[in-house]
């Protein structure tokens, strides 16, 4: 059964696949580790452009238009390995300048800046990435096949890097980093005032982050057969944070959920609606963003933790006081990080 | 190209006198930043779409329909945006702040709601370029000293200063600009001490609204031809300004909009016109790592603020 029907299917299938990952990686630093990287984006086309780059050789000798640096054709999976330790390497860089010293509202704004200068940066200069027309001809695994057999393939590779992604962050948030991770998120200062260097913890995060960004952005990079200066746009970002913010930030299989719904319910299904009368369907990408956004402030409004709320941890009440009315008090700050037992 | 072979002083002085005119288009938006910064708590990702509403407005009213003449097409321009400002200010951000204060909550619904405006333009306007009516002779060139500068760009900087001595003598010496003041500096202790809080607030949202207004009309007359892409690839030079200054502190948005002009320009002596952004990067990563707080911030506010 070659149908139409079903292709698209799988289609939707790997959006919510690769957005998953994409999510999953933000909601990481976002929500577990409290930084307001709303510049995200930048890191998942860090690991597109770099994974294109391997991927593709490199311009044909009489092609006097197109630059880009790389070109190595190397094969499957080397290239989005290749994608991803770059955009480990570049969150690391970034987070090495940027996490360091400044308060959360700088970080946003810097980081938020960057993103906008990078965008002209790369969409002006043509020598990096090939500015604004971008790297294209990235081969997928099993892009040679047939057209539903290599569909089938790329969602089996998209299925099983969601599921590593998943099963590592799941680790990840149980793990004592996980834990130091929502401690700094809840109060900063005391976490550093039980030893921890928060620094080092928040750079963790962010780097395993731009790392999963990174895995997200080769996919997307081979399942479109390339990625352009235009397919990192601030408004590109809007749709993985709101996956993180409608599904519940903080648990990773809200991410999930919310993806289900950006993706598969408001970026696609929305397009079978009649547009109402006198608008034409260019528009459609447009309304999506707007219709992305307002659900983003409702639900920050009226349901902030999400569809499907993070499980704050439960401690045992511990008692530093003989004396139970004063242990009691002390007590009711169950979930505070100064209870939380860390190794 | 990394370097542009030998540079001559004429063109040092041009780019100098670019450099000059660029910090005056920014100043004005960098203040208006950060009075909404300090003032309201807002880190107003939305500012850019302020002054691309503003470009738009401008056009519509000195273009498109009525035709209005140059002084009156940017005053109309900069208090429909005002009013726009005041608008999103007093109906959305304000009663959302009163709700849930939290920094986090508070950058993305900016972020959000920014990204809902920039659609919306594109819904309205599309995505052609779009030029201003300028007023005669404004491309006219004079020599002020060893500066070549047109006409246009004098009436750039004219309202450069014309706004920040305004703004100056609005926060100190009118009542007005004292309790913004006090409100900037320690927002609990202004209100317990029974200052108009919220309408300090909506002032402050329209006359920032005014400031990025003015700010954007100028910025799409200097830009010769512009589209709803206008404010957002001009508005990280605002951020990066406002971080070098400091956040929050009047004139260090002036400065930061005075430097983050001079590098814009100047950088491309060195690395090529195309690599401009890499310099202001540059300046804000030496500020990120040696001087987190801005060159004009005080250093009193944690550095463990929390999200």
């Amino acid at each position: 059964m070659t149908s139409p029907t079903l292709i698209y299917v799988i289609t939707i299938l790997i959006l919510i696949c690769v957005n998953s990952i994409a999510a999953l990686g933000f909601n990481l630093q976002f929500a577990e580790a409290g930084i307001v990287n709303l510049a995200y984006i930048m890191l998942v086309a860090v690991g597109a452009y770099m994974t294109g780059i391997a991927a593709v050789g490199p311009p044909p000798p009489g092609d006097l238009v197109t630059h880009y640096i790389g070109g190595f054709q190397w094969p499957f999976p080397w290239d989005l390995l290749f994608g991803i330790a770059c955009a480990v390497a570049f969150a690391l860089l970034l987070g090495l300048v940027a996490l360091r010293r400044l308060r959360h509202d700088y970080l946003a704004l810097a980081l938020v800046s960057i993103l906008q200068g990078m965008q002209i940066l790369v969409g002006t200069n043509t020598r990096l990435f090939n500015g604004i027309t971008g790297i294209t001809g990235v081969p997928a695994p099993g892009g040679d096949l047939p057209l539903l057999q290599s569909q089938l393939v790329f969602l089996g590779v998209a299925v099983v890097c969601l599921v590593l992604t998943y099963t590592f962050l799941s680790r990840i948030t149980r793990s004592p980093l996980g834990r130091v991770l929502k401690a700094i998120r809840e109060d900063e200062e005391a976490a550093a005032s039980l030893g921890k260097y928060t620094v080092l913890f928040k750079l963790t995060a962010f780097a395993v982050g731009g790392g999963i960004a990174g895995l997200s952005g080769g996919l997307f990079a081979m399942y479109a057969g390339g990625w352009s200066s235009t397919a990192w746009l601030p408004q590109e970002g809007l749709i993985l944070l709101a996956s993180v913010i409608i599904g519940g930030r903080g648990r990773n299989l809200g991410v999930v959920v919310g993806t289900v719904v950006t993706v598969g319910l408001i970026q696609q299904l929305s397009g079978f609606l009649p547009l109402p009368q006198g608008l034409s369907v260019t528009i459609l990408p447009q309304l999506q963003v707007m219709l992305l956004g307002a659900l983003i402030i409702v639900f920050l409004w009226l349901r902030p933790e999400g569809i499907l709320p993070e499980q704050k941890e439960r401690f045992e009440k511990i008692s530093l006081d003989p004396v139970p009315a004063v242990s009691a008090a002390v007590g009711a700050g169950a979930g505070h990080p100064s209870d939380t037992r860390q190794s | 190209m990394l370097f542009t072979g030998h540079v001559t002083w004429d063109q040092f002085f041009l780019l100098l006198g670019t450099g000059i005119v660029d910090g005056a288009i920014l100043a004005p938006a960098c203040l208006g930043f950060s009075l909404q910064f300090g003032i309201t708590n807002y880190v107003n990702f939305a500012y850019g779409e302020a002054m691309t509403f503003s470009a738009f407005m401008a056009w519509v009213f000195g273009v498109e329909k009525f035709h209005l003449g140059f002084v009156q097409y940017v005053l109309v321009a900069g208090l429909i945006t005002a009013l726009g400002s005041l608008l999103i200010g007093a109906l959305i951000y304000t009663p959302f702040y009163n709700r849930r204060p939290q920094l986090l909550y508070l950058l993305v619904l900016t972020f959000a709601t920014a990204l809902i405006l920039a659609a919306l333009y594109v819904i309205i306007w599309g995505e052609a370029p779009h030029v201003l009516a300028y007023p005669d002779g404004a491309s006219n060139t004079h020599y002020i000293g060893p500066f070549l500068v047109t006409n246009i760009e004098l009436i750039f900087i004219a309202i450069s200063v014309l706004i920040l001595a305004g703004i100056y003598a609005l926060l100190k010496y009118t009542t007005l600009g004292k309790i913004m003041r006090a409100m900037s500096d320690d927002r609990s202790l202004a209100t317990v001490c029974g200052l108009p809080i919220n309408l300090v607030s909506n002032a402050t949202w329209f006359i920032t609204g005014f400031l990025g207004g003015i700010a954007g009309v100028v910025l799409g007359l200097h830009s010769y031809g512009f589209d709803t892409t206008l404010g957002d690839g001009f508005v990280y030079l605002v951020f990066a300004a406002v971080i070098i200054g400091g956040i929050g502190r009047s004139l260090g948005a002036v400065v930061g909009a005075l430097i983050i002009g001079l590098v814009f320009e100047l950088s491309s002596l060195i690395v090529g016109s195309a690599l401009t952004p890499v310099a202001v990067f540059a300046v804000l990563v030496l500020i990120m790592l040696f001087r987190p707080e801005g060159l004009l911030g005080s250093t009193g506010r944690s550095a463990f603020s929390r999200a």
